[in-house]
């Protein structure tokens, strides 16, 4: 099987079992892993955080605040600063009524067990172009949001480095795809968050998985004592 | 205790303690401390040292810093604050015996023939020196085991004299074993206000230790007890930190976000006042208001500085040195003989020991009595000197958000007399009305207390004050409940009765035997406790070390209680709870939480199932959102 062929099973496959989440149960501890695991990713403090289908999140560093509505077509996400006099920088409409070529033809088939050789590097390829580089994006600076570098000398980043992707249409997928680009505090975090994805989707396609559960998508961790 | 390794790292002012914390977190404020210590423990000359900094000054972090890097076997650390089983002269002889007991029978140093033995002290039923150390030494695991012990105490008590003989004689088998001094580190020195019954039965063993080769650890006030150490020792002060190392220590704890709020670094300096726990603190409320409560810069520091004002100092104090304030403020300095004036003592030995005045360095040589001394900032700000320096523009919009929205310690502008002196009664009628407002309902405290109560990387203590007790239960469900959504914390339950024939110190410890940095402890405070053991629990504050608390106290009874605690309220900050306690709080919520952990759980019974199902049956029962 050719290269762009496995690659678009593996996108197809990864979407399908970690970020479609079935019943309105799925979807509720779907947001609740992600809202209880913003601040691990992005190694700060937690705070009380809960989130509904229609709902919002600060991200504190940047001055901004994060609103959607995943509740019902057309899905909505929009990236407004965070102050008294609210500006909206951003905003993604997602109308599932309208074709896109993306939506035209899932890829079929299994991944060729014969080719799992192959299989880490078609899992950093798409997890590339769906969440942590898509080909389409514009940076914040781009949108208006004022610049922000974290300090550099221990490895912190320049909110140039936070790309939004412009034609994400799974608003689950787009949320993941933000809660990374938000992730500045460190280049070593995104390296490190990015091999904890490639492992979790390299285990569970070789496997067969039917599901990546919300406790391991977001790498939820429940001591035991 | 785990920390981040890129990011934000705060707490209320912990000392550091592993290697991990060091490598991130410490900043070497202190270098000429260090460097001199290290040089004594290297040199194996006899003499002392008087290691003296008022609290939160960093004392522990150095004494750390340093000896992590000796692990000798001579070094003998007494922790005289946290570990006798009760504060008489034979529990510390005991602690003492015991430490010293333990590193003799650890180098292979014979302990027979030192004037006692073992069937002096039968009712520790050992059958070894080795057992009977570590039995001394151990925090006991029942009442009676504690009663064992104090028997002990009492028969050290009456033959004190000869146990330091015993020690002496263990310490000169260690010395000629291990061709070294044997250093001992007395920790915990600094708990113990000087003029208090419990430092007075300390001192002859102060005055034993002082001969040998040992490093008290004491706060600032105990440099100038000249009659209790030897005129000749050495003396360390640690005082106020300088701006460039206290922004480096701030810039350390908020990591790669530190660009973000450097913005309040002079500010929150400044009113640290040098101190680098009242740092620590003003930065950890600064970055809640700013982050949680989304306040402007000068919103969140005036906050800031009222919480932590409250937590660290206000109460209503008749000894109050008024006029010493006013001296200091108009020289700068304070005067060593103060310390030992017999109209002044109390009153200056309180206000330094209890942070009211901050020293901030060893006098200059052309004036070795004047020490340096400024009133803790977050007193200072809030009067209206008539010859204070001009403030800076940012100074000032800090203090006009103050004034506009009645917020103390900042911005009160209680007014000076013509003589100069402020109205302090009015200073603390304004502290203490402006505390009785600041109520809280469960789902507010829960926000204040998040980052340490949801969080692996660190832990806090908190005091829950509330008029009427009601169902705390379910509060306390609530809150342990709500922590098990983002983590398993097992919570333990521990219910201490304080009063007249009660040991509730004991049984605290022996509650907290097994401690365990993963649970949370839930503490409820009952009974009257008495003076002697508020002041026990005070002084024993290290032993909540690195423990998720939540203490529940009744309000008026904390009020009595805070100003015997001036160590442990170091570590906790303090709410108290409204009676509309419940407000927001949706039944449908509660089982948004209950489905959430069932979920993500693959335990078969969760705690924060179990809890959140109580809280579910209490709102039930008290009409869906009580």
């Amino acid at each position: 099987m050719n290269e762009n062929r496995r690659r678009a099973i593996v996108w197809d496959t990864i979407e399908r079992i970690a970020f479609k989440p079935a019943t309105d149960d799925d979807q509720r501890t779907w947001l609740g892993a992600y809202a209880r695991t913003l601040h691990t990713i992005w190694d700060m403090e937690p705070a009380w955080t809960f989130l509904a289908l229609d709902d919002h999140f600060d991200v504190p560093f940047l001055m901004l605040n994060c609103i959607y509505s995943i509740d019902s077509v057309p899905y909505s996400i929009s990236l407004v600063q965070a102050s008294t006099t609210p500006h909206c920088y951003w905003q993604n409409h997602i109308d599932t009524g309208y074709l896109s070529k993306a939506s035209l033809f899932p890829a079929s088939g299994q991944y060729p067990c014969q080719q799992f050789a192959q299989l880490r590097r078609d899992i950093e390829a798409v997890l590339n172009g769906m969440i942590l580089h898509p080909r389409c994006h514009s940076h914040l600076e781009d949108l208006g949001v004022q610049n922000v570098q974290l300090d550099g000398s221990i490895g912190g980043l320049s909110s140039h480095e936070a790309r939004i992707g412009g034609g994400i249409e799974n608003p689950v997928v787009l949320l993941f795809h933000l809660r990374y680009q938000f992730c500045l505090v460190s280049d070593q975090a995104r390296q490190t968050e990015r091999q904890r994805l490639i492992e979790l989707f390299e285990n569970a396609i070789r496997n067969s998985d039917s599901t990546v559960n919300a406790r391991d998508l977001f790498g939820f961790q429940r001591r035991n004592n | 205790m785990k920390r981040r390794k890129y990011g934000v790292n705060l707490d209320d002012g912990v000392p550091l303690a592993t290697d991990e914390e060091f490598r991130l977190l410490y900043v070497p404020c202190n270098t000429a401390a260090t460097d001199c210590l290290r040089d004594w423990f290297a040199d194996n000359a006899r003499g002392s040292i008087l290691l003296g900094g008022q609290i939160g000054t960093g004392k522990t972090t150095v004494i750390k810093e340093v000896s992590r890097s000796f692990s000798d076997p001579a070094i003998i650390s007494v922790r005289f604050d946290t570990d006798p089983i009760e504060a008489s002269e034979g529990g510390y002889c005991m602690l003492l015996l015991g430490r010293i007991l333990n590193a003799a029978l650890n180098s292979g140093v014979a302990v027979e023939d030192i004037g006692i033995s073992l069937s002096d002290f039968s009712s520790v039923d050992a059958h070894s020196w080795r057992d009977f150390a570590d039995k001394i030494t151990s925090r006991p695991s029942n009442l009676q085991e504690a009663g064992r012990l104090r028997e002990i105490c009492g028969i050290m008590t009456q033959n004190a004299g000869l146990v330091r003989k015993a020690c002496s004689q263990l310490l000169d088998r260690l010395r000629d074993r291990t061709s070294r001094e044997p250093v001992i580190v007395a920790e915990g020195i600094d708990k113990f206000s000087p003029g208090t019954p419990d430092y007075f039965l300390l001192k002859d063993i102060l005055t034993f230790l002082a001969e040998g080769k040992t490093l008290f650890e004491a706060n600032a006030v105990h440099l100038f007890m000249e009659r209790d150490f030897p005129l000749a020792i050495r003396k360390i002060f640690i005082g106020g930190i300088s701006h460039d190392m206290l922004v480096q220590m701030l810039k350390k704890r908020l990591g790669s976000y530190s660009p973000v709020y450097q913005e309040a670094f002079s500010s929150i300096s400044k009113y640290s006042g040098g101190n680098a726990r009242q740092a620590l603190r003003l930065l950890n409320a600064y970055y809640f208001q700013r982050t949680q409560n989304k306040k402007e810069h000068a919103a969140a520091m005036a906050l800031a500085c009222r919480q932590v004002g409250k937590d660290l100092l206000s109460i209503s104090y008749s000894h109050f040195p008024t006029n010493v304030f006013a001296v200091v403020k108009h020289d700068g300095y304070i005067e060593a003989a103060l310390f030992g004036d017999r109209k002044n003592a109390a009153g200056v030995n309180d206000a330094v020991y209890r942070n009211w005045l901050l020293i901030r360095n060893e006098p200059a040589s052309a004036a070795p009595t004047q020490w340096p001394a400024i009133i803790n900032p977050l007193i200072d700000e809030a009067i209206e000197w008539k010859t204070d320096t001009p403030r800076t523009p940012e100074e000032e919009a800090v203090r006009k958000w103050a004034r506009d929205h009645d917020i103390s310690p900042v911005g009160l502008n209680i007014p000076v007399n013509e003589s100069g002196e402020p109205a302090w009664s009015k200073f603390w009628e304004e502290i203490d009305s402006s505390s009785e407002e600041d109520t809280l309902n469960i789902l507010s405290v829960l926000k204040e207390i998040a980052a340490g109560l949801f969080g692996l990387e660190r832990q806090d203590r908190i005091i829950i004050s509330y008029r009427e007790r009601g169902n705390l239960e379910s509060v306390r469900d609530f809150l342990v409940g709500r922590a098990n959504t983002y983590s398993h914390f097992p919570c333990e339950e521990i219910a201490i009765e304080g009063g007249e024939g009660r040991e509730p110190v004991i049984d605290l410890l022996i509650k907290l035997a097994d401690q365990n940095p993963n649970h949370i402890y839930s503490v409820e405070l009952t009974g009257k406790w008495t003076d002697a053991q508020l002041n026990d629990l005070d002084r024993r504050r290290d032993i909540l070390g690195n423990l998720q608390m939540l203490w529940w106290i009744q309000q008026d009874d904390l009020k009595a209680y805070l100003r015997f605690w001036p160590q442990l309220r170091q570590f906790f900050r303090i709410y108290r709870l409204e009676d509309e306690m419940w407000r927001g709080i949706t039944i449908e919520e509660i089982q948004s939480d209950i489905d959430f952990i069932k979920n993500i759980s693959d335990e078969n019974d969760p705690e924060g199932v179990r809890r959140l199902l109580n809280v579910l049956d209490f709102l039930k029962k008290s009409g869906g959102k009580s």
